[in-house]
């Protein structure tokens, strides 16, 4: 095998590796944040309506 | 830290990244003994370099929590033995790409090699630790495994020094054993390697909180369904 495939191989696997991880940490760090928007506006709606609908709009968003 | 700074600081790790690949591949000559396939080394010696500050940042963190008890050092004793690991993984990666056209093998029970895996197995553990261990007792736990952890990290470096090895040496006590080109390709990495570090370490940390954040919410939520 030509030692120039072997240097190509070694960077790419590096970089995939760094960016696999980087996405995962962006893309678990949004989810969080979406759950984070609903779960206030859940509270929100029940602060304005009453404490007894947050378990239905909390339901209805799982 | 305030978005414009993160950004600024994120602009600056990928323009210094760029500037490192630019070195490695068009600038740093090519080595007259091993060809084209000695420019692993930048990227191997970086990502050992990277693991080793990261054990490290792991050591002194586990032992101010430890000492303070204060979350914040937990937090970041965790994210950064996740980083670690992924650099130890990558060394691991690199170096048997490298050692293959080199001494014809893919593995050897070198010294250097040996402790290097040894210290993957230790901080893989470290973390498998941190997902098993109870909620009350995980930090705790983990910061003294973090603590005795980090023995591993100078057997690893002065391996090569200890025992008979077949891995090169290149610092010595004598300098530094490569050309000047080489080794200013070598310094741009490792200054592109740590800012990436750093840049992974804040968005680990973030994410971390953010899951508090989120963790706390759930339970108020919880709270007003119960009243």
């Amino acid at each position: 095998m030509n030692n120039a495939w072997y240097l190509f191989s070694a960077s790419t696997i590096a970089w995939i590796i760094i960016f696999l991880y980087s996405y995962g940490i962006s893309k678990k760090q949004k989810s969080l944040e979406n759950q984070m928007a609903e779960m206030k506006e859940a509270l929100r709606k029940c602060h304005i309506s009453g404490s007894s609908c947050i378990r239905v709009i909390w339901q209805k968003k799982q | 830290m305030r978005r414009w700074v993160r950004i600024v600081f994120e602009v600056t790790t990928l323009t210094t990244m760029v500037g490192a690949l630019y070195a490695i591949f068009l600038y740093a000559p090519i080595e007259k003994t091993m060809g084209i396939i000695q420019k692993i080394f930048y990227f191997h010696v970086s990502s050992a370099f990277l693991s080793f500050v990261a054990f490290f940042i792991v050591f002194v963190a586990s032992i101010l929590f430890l000492y303070r008890r204060d979350r914040k050092w937990d937090i970041l004793a965790q994210s950064s033995a996740e980083i670690g690991v992924i650099f130890c993984t990558l060394v691991l990666i690199t170096g048997p790409i490298w050692a293959k056209p080199i001494w014809n093998v893919w593995w050897t029970w070198d010294p250097r090699l040996t402790t290097t895996l040894i210290l993957w197995f230790i901080y893989v553990s470290y973390l498998m630790l941190r997902k098993m261990a109870g909620e009350g007792q995980r930090a705790t736990f983990t910061a003294v495994f973090g603590i005795i952890g980090f023995i591993n990290v100078p057997i690893t470096f002065f391996a090569i020094r200890i025992w008979r090895t077949i891995h090169p040496i290149v610092i010595r006590s004598s300098g530094i054993n490569i050309t000047s080109p080489m080794l200013n390709t070598l310094i741009i990495t490792l200054v592109a390697f740590t800012l990436l570090f750093f840049h992974l370490l804040m968005a680990r940390m973030r994410l971390e909180r953010i899951r508090e954040g989120y963790e706390e919410m759930k339970a108020l939520l919880e709270e007003q369904e119960n009243r």
